[in-house]
């Protein structure tokens, strides 16, 4: 007796152990083909990409998990009771692969699939007379989506409706909306009134959208340490930096542009470029870094073989990229300080979330996990985010303990709504989020992942119930510090040397030669994902011919100073956390240099699916018509003008001239614009009647403390008059 | 004397059938809860090693424990085949699909140890694509087998009775 009960304990836990393993497979199968997925779409290029990546990665991970468990022929349909969510946390948001109940759409013919109501279809459906099959009372029109009644449920002997709620029910497994890392702040009192929605990321990317003492923000950028930079132009905001740095349109590319990263000077030099480019036969008639991109591309197919070319314009690109990365974050990180420094944790306005777990109701489908374990609460928490002396991109920093907390609260929650809307619709067993271990939390918010939840498959006597978590750390999305490969310049793509990590012993091996040159970074991605063909041609594209050094990077297993270093630190008793203080800590200066041109080299070349098309802010002064013959015009409201790039003046030509922008008589007004003070603009308005008209005055120099004025710089023919129909300021 | 001689096999009998018998029953159970918690332990340490992409010094330890608890001694042999990722020179291949053959390079017990039981590193790390396995197996004499080898000659010291072994590729790289 007791032994068939040990027996089949036994059986139960190696049944247990062995679909954890399965599950696990499964789930690395799922992630390596997401990896190969984005390591070979242009992202930029494919709207909505990243959708169907997720969702054949999806199919992956049911097709392997059902291979696994060997049950191919009825794979997916038979698995798909038992995976109450697929979570894939990506760089700036979170998808969740769950089943959600839908209404369902009427179908007549395969054609007609997307189940829309076309005249014909309508008369079918006896919509438009005779015995009506439609629910009455709902007024459909041809182009409605017609769902099937749910006779049982809401009475009645209609066959169609086109309202929702009346229809009938199905469980679809779909892919859920993607849900982004934000968080929205309000601050209602002094100084300054904020009410703004920051997007947060797996690193110190941010997206901020919201409003500042009445101002309007969109800034979009990296979060670096205060003053870690110097050496830029603080005039300018951050698009506009990276623009004259890099050239943008028909913009020249800054010749030599230069700056200061934590005490290391890093310059870009136009001629390497230009040089290149003439070697190879190109030219040197480019203007911005992007061309000169595309010139390598083409060089690293067509020129192979003129390696030093090659290897000047990848490293010099990358230098370029580099000191606009630096730049751009430097006046964006400035201006998070100045105007969010003062959020605290509190500020946070996560009422929903709140509400939801303060009502016990919603506590029964998670497993033992108490409050806490599903939610931390930031209430009565005044700890600053945007502390001014801390490295946000250190892990023990404010910003990111905070910003890990945010995400962790925003997946729980969402995780757990859709496991318990799951349990409610499955009555054979009772689904539960299980809770995730802190260490598996690091990895999941850390790095691209894929956690698949399997439970309800029978496993002898016990029900199974358990997770497995994969992480990728060779993706386009994103940039891990540690997964950067370096080589030395003249040695690149020579098909001898080695690549290393930049913290690799190997560097230090021969001291006699202790110099090392200019450094080319890769990501590890690039190396595991050569793009080798394309859909076109057969041949080879492009492939990395250095090889992997067997200390760091084959083994993995070194001294590194991203782990816990004894050899490479100044003091090794310190435990570096941020990186820039591990890089910094490096023996050559080559290679400190190195660190910080690599990772904002990688980081400046990441696709952002998220990226907000204008970093500015803007606020409406006036509001109000104010009309103007010749005599003058305050513009009102506008007040200190220190942080104002540019009025945007809206007017509209009134009055009853009646010549006044007819044809062949179109005259021009010119206006008179100043502050005053030395700021004096002159702009021209054509006479057209009853039309907007914006001029656009830049106001960066201006002080603007007395009031902006604008008059009419000539006479005004007839009784023509002018009206300002808004003034429109906007921020840096 | 007939009679004192059949008391006396009744006698033996009994002790036999009494307590000898359950005895062996019973170690046989123990081993096979033992048997129970070292699949598991194995089967733990090792996913979760090549899920984080580390052997760390706590989840040896906690297999360690695991193992201890059964009241045996164990060997505990584990095995990291390195994945290469230098497979020749690159160029020379024509076809997209081939990128050479993965080899492999093999790390022991002694060198994994020699790092997680290193006090400043307390980690051993691996990568992804590698290979990670753990064998154990008791090396002392269970009661079982000490009550096995009187009924069976077979039974010897070099066979183990409770053993378990567990292997993956590893699926993330360490740090």
């Amino acid at each position: 007796m007791f032994r068939i009960i040990y027996g089949l304990q036994v059986d139960t836990i190696s049944t247990e152990n062995s679909y954890n393993t399965k599950l696990l497979d499964a789930t690395y199968d799922a992630m390596f083909a997401f990896e190969i997925n984005t390591a070979n779409e242009e992202l930029s290029s494919v709207a909505d990409s990243m959708r169907s990546m997720i969702l054949a990665s999806n199919n992956v991970l049911l097709n392997s998990l059902a291979t696994n468990l060997g049950i191919s022929n009825t794979s997916k349909e038979k698995l798909q009771p038992y995976i109450p969510a697929v979570l894939y946390t990506l760089y700036d948001g979170y998808y969740i692969y769950a089943p959600t109940e839908t209404s369902k759409v009427a179908r007549r013919t395969k054609e007609e699939e997307n189940g829309l109501v076309t005249s014909s279809d309508y008369r079918f459906f006896g919509g438009d007379n005779g015995t009506s099959l439609i629910e009455q009372g709902t007024d459909a029109v041809y182009g409605d989506i017609l769902y099937e009644y749910d006779k049982e449920k809401k009475g009645g002997a209609y066959e169609y409706t086109t309202i929702k709620e009346n229809a009938k029910k199905e469980t679809d497994y779909v892919l859920k909306s993607y849900v982004q890392y934000s968080a929205r702040y309000v601050k209602e009192d002094v100084p300054k009134k904020i009410d703004v929605t920051i997007n947060y990321t797996l690193d110190n990317y941010l997206n901020i959208v919201g409003t500042i003492d009445g101002v309007y923000y969109t800034k979009t950028g990296y979060l670096i340490k205060k003053d870690l930079v110097s050496g830029y132009n603080e005039s300018l905001n951050e698009e506009e930096a990276k623009d004259q740095i890099l050239g943008k349109q028909d913009n020249q590319a800054e010749q030599n542009p230069g700056i200061t990263v934590n005490g290391e000077s890093i310059s870009a030099d136009w001629g390497m470029i230009s040089g290149a480019l003439n070697q190879l036969g190109y030219g040197d008639n480019i203007k911005t870094i992007s061309e000169a991109e595309d010139y390598l591309k083409k060089a690293q197919e067509e020129k192979a073989d003129q390696l030093k070319e090659i290897q000047d314009l990848e490293c010099e690109i990358g230098k370029y990229k580099a000191i606009a990365y630096y730049a751009s974050s430097a006046i964006f990180s400035n201006w998070v300080y100045d105007n969010l420094g003062d959020l605290t944790y509190e500020n946070i306005n996560n009422d929903v979330m709140f509400n939801y777990y303060e009502n016990a109701g919603y506590y029964q489908s998670t497993s033992k996990a108490g409050e806490s374990d599903l939610y931390y609460s930031f209430e009565g928490n005044t700890t600053p985010i945007f502390n001014k002396e801390q490295d946000p991109e250190d892990t023990e920093s404010n910003f990111n303990t905070h910003r890990i907390e945010v995400i962790k609260n925003s997946i729980k929650y969402n995780l757990n709504l859709a496991i318990s809307a799951y349990c409610k619709k499955n009555d054979f067993y009772d689904f539960s989020l299980p809770v995730i271990l802190d260490e598996e939390w690091d990895k999941i918010i850390s790095n691209v992942s894929i956690v698949s939840f399997m439970q309800g498959w029978d496993c002898g006597l016990d029900i199974y119930n358990n997770y497995e978590m994969v992480s990728s750390t060779n993706n386009e999305l994103m940039v891990s510090p540690s997964e950067i490969y370096y080589v030395e310049k003249e040695k690149f793509n020579n098909g001898e040397n080695d690549y290393h990590r930049i913290d690799c012993s190997e560097w230090h091996k021969n001291p006699e030669e202790n110099s090392i040159g200019d450094l080319i970074a890769f990501k590890s991605k690039e190396v595991k994902y050569d793009k080798v063909s394309t859909t076109t041609s057969q041949g080879a594209k492009y492939d990395h011919k250095n090889f992997a050094c067997y200390t760091c990077i084959n083994t993995n297993n070194y001294n590194s100073l991203f782990r816990r270093n004894i050899d490479y630190w100044e003091k090794p008793e310190k435990k570096y956390t941020a990186y820039y203080d591990k890089i910094a800590s490096l023996q050559n200066g080559n290679l400190i240099r190195a660190g910080y041109i690599g990772i904002a080299k990688e980081r400046q070349s990441t696709y952002k699916t998220n990226a907000l098309p204008v970093s500015e802010g803007y606020k409406i002064l006036i509001n109000t018509n104010q009309v103007s013959s010749n005599s003058e015009v305050i513009l009102h409201g506008v007040g200190d003008l220190e942080k104002v790039k540019e009025l945007q003046i809206t007017l509209q030509v009134t009055g009853n001239e009646t010549n006044a922008g007819a044809a062949g008589k179109l005259q021009i007004l010119t206006l008179n614009i100043s502050d005053g003070e030395g700021g004096e603009a002159y702009k021209d308005i054509i006479l057209i009647q009853s039309k907007d008209q914006t001029i656009t005055v830049d106001v960066s120099e201006w002080k603007g403390e007395n009031g902006i004025t604008m008059k009419p710089n000539n006479t005004i023919p007839g009784t023509v008059a002018y009206t300002v129909k808004s003034v429109k300021a906007i921020y840096k | 004397m007939g009679d004192s001689l059949m008391t006396v096999i009744a006698i033996f009998l009994a002790v036999i059938l009494m307590f000898l018998f359950p005895m062996v029953a019973v170690s046989e159970r123990v081993d096979d809860i033992s048997q129970l918690a070292v699949d598991t332990a194995v089967t733990d340490f090792v996913d979760n090693s090549r899920a984080i992409g580390k052997v760390t010094v706590a989840n040896y330890e906690k297999l360690v424990n695991a193992l201890n608890a059964t009241g045996n001694s164990y060997v505990i042999e584990m095995e990291r085949q390195v994945l290469d990722e230098n497979v020749g020179k690159k160029t020379a291949w024509v076809n997209k699909d081939v990128k050479g053959e993965n080899k492999y390079i093999s790390i022991y017990t002694s060198q994994i140890l020699d790092d997680i039981l290193d006090k400043d590193k307390g980690v051993h790390l691996m990568k992804e694509g590698d290979n990670f396995s753990c064998t154990v197996k008791n090396d002392n004499v269970t009661a079982s087998q000490t009550f096995r080898s009187v009924f069976y000659s077979i039974s010897s010291n070099n066979t183990y009775q409770v053993g378990a072994q567990h292997s993956g590729m590893v699926t993330a790289t360490g740090n």
